[in-house]
């Protein structure tokens, strides 16, 4: 029971002065309920009191269960916020200037000579021999 | 150390102490969940407001993971409060004169609010006294033990030695259980030690509304047996206002 008693706690400041609500809290699950914690701890302000706190695991994976879920919506809502405020995208292929890499001279002559190669008409490709090479 | 091994004579279980420690006082029922207490609250609230005006509300963050939402009616000048959710209503007094007048709070708020939400059958019915002993201050530790008999074997430990402890155990009885805290806290500023004693009396399912009454009455006297169990002659005295 991090729970009797117990709330929504706690911040770090306040286990230095709820003894009380430690004891309740932090010990058997299922206790008869208390008056309110306001009401209940603020007698035990001690102001030399040790942070020596036992805690069971089953509140520790609750508390974490809950951070998890409380994460999710989180995620969740801002999804949902980002697809509902952003903007369409509208694509101009005039404004997008795509980069040019401009060819060395050798890539320039090597494609020069094909296209002003000139080929006979006679010419014909034909499987090589092993011996003619 | 032997635990409740002799009854009490009724001239002490009878005893009215001017003084005792009692810090609060609750009594609490426990039913399957009624959705409708959230969406009806102002019906009871209408019954409340007079004497408990100061309204507030609690979550409570709970073992499954669940955060249960509770309403509080509190009268701060009176010290009480009332709480109230879809699955539990606490009586609460943290100024206790007699269980008399405690119980006849508790049997008019418990009925009229069954009655109004039509519940019957009680998952858990508890009634709990918190007690706070203090001790005076001293250099010896074992000071503790004029006062209380804590549940702690102090041939294993010596309390001599002793800082701080705490001790829970939850013990059958023939119909019910009682859960027993023990608490040496830390020192005030003024050296005084308090001793917490924690008697909370509990049944199971199988109650009615119908029967809150007598079963506040048998936990009355459980808890009047392991409290007189655990202090000494001397804190008698002390609660007498003869020490």
């Amino acid at each position: 029971m991090f729970s009797m008693h117990s709330s929504l706690r706690t911040p770090p400041s306040r286990l230095l002065r709820g003894h009380i609500g430690l004891l309740y809290d932090a010990t058997m699950v299922g206790g008869t309920a208390l008056s309110p914690e306001s009401q209940a701890t603020e007698f035990y302000l001690t102001p030399f009191a040790e942070d020596y706190v036992t805690v069971r695991v089953d509140a520790i994976l609750a508390y974490e269960r809950a951070i998890t879920e409380l994460r999710l919506q989180v995620l969740h809502y801002e999804r949902i916020i980002a697809r509902l405020t952003a903007r369409p995208e509208i694509k101009d292929e005039y404004t997008d200037v795509q980069p040019v890499i401009p060819l060395n001279t050798t890539s320039v002559r090597l494609i020069n000579s094909l296209l002003q190669a000139s080929i006979p008409t006679e010419a014909s490709f034909r499987d090589f021999e092993e011996g003619e090479l | 150390m032997a635990l409740l091994t002799s009854s009490f004579p009724k001239h002490e279980l009878d005893e009215v102490f001017p003084r005792p420690p009692l810090r609060e006082v609750a009594f609490e029922i426990r039913f399957s969940p009624r959705l409708r207490v959230n969406s009806e609250l102002w019906k009871i609230q209408e019954e409340l407001i007079n004497d408990y005006p100061a309204l507030t509300a609690e979550q409570l963050l709970q073992a499954s993971g669940t955060v249960l939402n509770v309403n509080v009616f509190q009268n701060p000048n009176s010290a009480r409060a009332i709480k109230i959710s879809q699955e539990n209503f606490v009586v609460a007094f943290t100024r206790y004169t007699r269980f008399e007048d405690f119980k006849e709070e508790v049997a008019n708020r418990v009925k009229g609010f069954c009655q109004k939400f039509d519940v019957s059958s009680l998952t858990r019915i508890g009634l709990r006294y918190v007690n706070n002993i203090v001790i005076p201050t001293s250099d010896d530790p074992s000071n503790l033990l004029r006062y209380v008999r804590p549940v702690i074997d102090f041939d294993r430990v010596p309390v001599e030695a002793l800082e701080q402890f705490v001790s829970e155990v939850r013990i059958r009885q023939k119909n019910h259980a009682v859960t027993l805290r023990g608490a040496l806290l830390a020192p005030l500023e003024d050296g005084r030690r308090i001793y917490v004693l924690d008697v909370d009396c509990h049944g199971g399912p199988g109650h009615t509304a119908d029967d809150v009454l007598g079963l506040m009455d048998a936990y009355h006297e459980t808890a009047q047996l392991f409290f007189l169990d655990h202090i000494t002659e001397e804190y008698k005295n002390v609660m007498r206002g003869k020490a």
